[in-house]
């Protein structure tokens, strides 16, 4: 049953003088439970693609359904909302928030959804700081912490709300293979044992391959 | 405005240790200009000894009549008996105190061998229950002296000291010379802030023992240099008293009417606003200080906004992809701009306490140039104390509100409608 489906999604990015096709007519259906990866060169569209299946931007054309939801006629609030509840992100550079907490960067995504309690919200924190194996390093700032670790606070922060759907993209990009072996464990731990579904856009093939399917994009368009 | 936004509005001044130190700088500078112009119209108007009153003071100061046939006309200070006829006995009223305030209001006193110059204080017995000054020995001078112009006067610690050399026990019972008078000193009060101008003065006498410095009813019946003190009871409005005086000046009409004089109602008794923003006795009582302080108000606040909204803008453009990062974890645009704001509203009040604080320190420091403490001869004092009230603080606060309004709404709104995408990138169009 499919989570994510995508039919004929076409983003043109329209300046004054250029315009640039980003995605071309892509289609594409992933089932609850997938491990997903999108590959393919540079500029191909992967990260258009990861933003339109993760809300952040709206199609030129096509639909998106997520979750059985048709998302293309949703207003600002509303797909912040659906984002809120839903989906995960994961960002090769972390983004995590320098002056905040691990703690309250972790805690970000409750802290924008009415009706959680802060207790409940220090609970649900402590649970999956302790996942990711940085209880010890709930009050240290992401400047304290090492490439490894603060990926895995973003992965937290990314399930602390239980999403069905983490997105990443290229999650490993800024780590070495020791810390993006540890990553990618995590990762297949969270499809694995929480049946999450998630969609990886990556370079490395040997990543790649770890994960139920591949998706490849060349010049915005799917090609396998 | 919950901790976790102190929290990070503070995080926030850490991470930009220079673009906040100018934020919080320029605010407390705003604020401080603010200030200052409101403590210096302030002073005039809260209450504070020996004027605790104020809250309630009502003034009746001028009188202006003209001719009914013929151009002419008169306009200036009351005379006592004028000042009774209009403002004695009116309803509402706990207690009303007839003051003198000639144009000269220092005098040369003697204690018999030298002589000082004073400024002096002439009234009624019910000058002491109107306004509260600290007797530090024997009493004020009686009613009796009053009725019957016996010249009994009250010195300040300072006039006294001057004057006689003597403790203010020692000072009780002398004989000054004041007006050509003997007066014999029967109470001594603390030293007290010109800035209470009313009940101000280094030696205070019944006006009725001294009439050639009191001026009263000199050159015409009617007028004078009487100052009418009225010490409203609780729950009485202005318009109450006012409306009680227009009243008499409709019998007042017909009473002047044979000597073919009109008296002309300009509004009194005035409030202390009016009392301080009136030009003159043939001006309508009207307040207008409120209108020229909102003026240097919203210059005072304007060009710093603009400067501080700069400071903001680049502030937030550091937190583009914090910003975008909240977006994507479906934080709402209202919801990134309220942050902002309140964020941003915690820096400013941080920038107005220290403005604040800035504000008493120079306003004591440099109280003489602003209040001209000095030109009020021996007994004058200041202290800062005054200044320092709810309405001030709460002035203060509210100026910090339309700061943070004025400089941070525009970055902020901008700030809030980001493109995700564009944010976490880094980017804003």
């Amino acid at each position: 049953m499919s989570i994510i489906s995508l039919s004929d999604v076409t983003k043109i990015y329209r300046t004054d003088t250029i315009e640039t096709t980003a995605l071309d007519s892509v289609s594409l259906d992933i089932d609850k439970g997938e491990f997903v990866s999108i590959m393919g060169p540079s500029g191909c569209g992967k990260s258009t693609l990861l933003n339109v299946i993760g809300l952040l931007d709206r199609p030129s054309a096509g639909s998106v359904s997520i979750d059985g939801h048709n998302i293309i006629g949703l207003n600002d609030a509303a797909m912040a909302d659906f984002r809120n509840h839903n989906l995960g992100f994961i960002f090769q550079s972390f983004h995590l928030i320098p002056s905040l907490s691990v703690a309250d960067n972790v805690e970000l995504p409750l802290i924008y959804r009415s009706g959680v309690s802060a207790s409940e919200r220090k609970r649900l924190v402590s649970e999956v700081i302790d996942r990711v194996g940085l209880s010890h390093r709930r009050n240290h700032r992401p400047g304290q912490l090492s490439g490894g670790q603060r990926q895995r606070v973003a992965i937290a922060r990314a399930i602390v709300g239980n999403p069905e759907i983490i997105l990443a993209d290229e999650p490993t990009g800024n780590l070495d293979s020791a810390m993006s072996a540890e990553v990618m464990a995590l990762l297949r731990e969270l499809n694995t044992r929480d049946g999450r579904t998630i969609v990886m856009v990556t370079h490395n093939d040997d990543q790649a391959k770890l994960t139920d399917r591949i998706i490849n994009l060349y010049d915005g368009r799917r090609i396998s | 405005m919950n901790f976790s936004i102190i929290r990070r509005a503070l995080s926030e001044i850490r991470q930009q240790p220079l673009v906040g130190a100018l934020s919080i700088f320029g605010t407390a500078f705003a604020v401080f200009l603010a200030m200052i112009v409101m403590m210096t119209s302030q002073v005039k108007s809260v209450p504070f000894a020996p004027e605790s009153c104020r809250d309630n003071l009502f003034i009746g100061r001028y009188f202006h009549e003209a001719q009914i046939e013929g151009q002419s006309a008169s306009s200036s200070g009351l005379s006592s008996a004028m000042a009774r006829k209009i403002y004695g006995g009116l309803e509402g009223v706990d207690t009303i105190a007839f003051l003198m305030q000639p144009w000269e209001e220092e005098t040369l006193v003697s204690n018999g061998s030298t002589s000082i110059l004073l400024r002096h204080k002439l009234a009624d017995g019910a000058f002491w229950s109107v306004f509260d000054h600290t007797f530090i020995a024997g009493r004020p001078y009686s009613d009796g002296a009053v009725e019957s112009g016996i010249p009994e006067v009250v010195l300040t610690r300072s006039a006294a000291a001057e004057l006689l050399g003597l403790s203010p026990d020692d000072a009780l019972g002398r004989i000054i010379v004041m007006g050509d008078r003997e007066a014999t000193v029967v109470g001594i009060v603390e030293d007290h802030t010109p800035l209470a101008s009313y009940a101000y003065g280094d030696i205070f006498g019944p006006y009725t023992a001294f009439p050639t410095l009191s001026q009263d009813g000199t050159w015409s019946p009617h007028f004078g240099a009487t100052v009418v003190a009225i010490m409203a009871k609780p729950g009485t409005t202005a318009e109450q008293l006012k409306e009680q005086v227009k009243e008499r000046y409709r019998r007042l009409e017909a009473e002047l009417k044979p000597d073919n004089l009109r008296p002309i109602y300009h509004g009194g008794p005035m409030t202390l606003g009016e009392a301080v923003s009136t030009q003159g006795s043939n001006s309508e009582a009207e307040d207008t200080s409120w209108r020229t302080n909102l003026v240097i108000y919203l210059m005072l606040i304007l060009v710093p906004a603009i400067n501080l909204s700069s400071i903001t803008n680049s502030r937030l453009r550091h937190r583009t992809s914090e910003i975008g990062v909240r977006r994507a974890f479906g934080a709402h645009r209202s919801r990134i701009f309220a942050e902002l704001l309140a964020e941003n509203f915690v820096v400013t009040l941080i920038g107005a306490s220290i403005g604040l604080l800035l504000s008493f320190g120079i306003a004591w420091l440099c109280s003489d140039m602003l209040f001209h403490i000095s030109d009020y001869g021996i007994s004058a004092t200041f202290s800062p104390l005054i200044l320092i009230n709810w309405p001030t603080v709460g002035f203060a606060v509210l100026i910090a509100f339309v700061l943070n309004i004025l400089s941070t709404f525009i970055p902020a709104i901008h700030a809030a409608r980001v493109n995700p995408v564009e944010a976490i990138a880094g980017r804003r169009s």
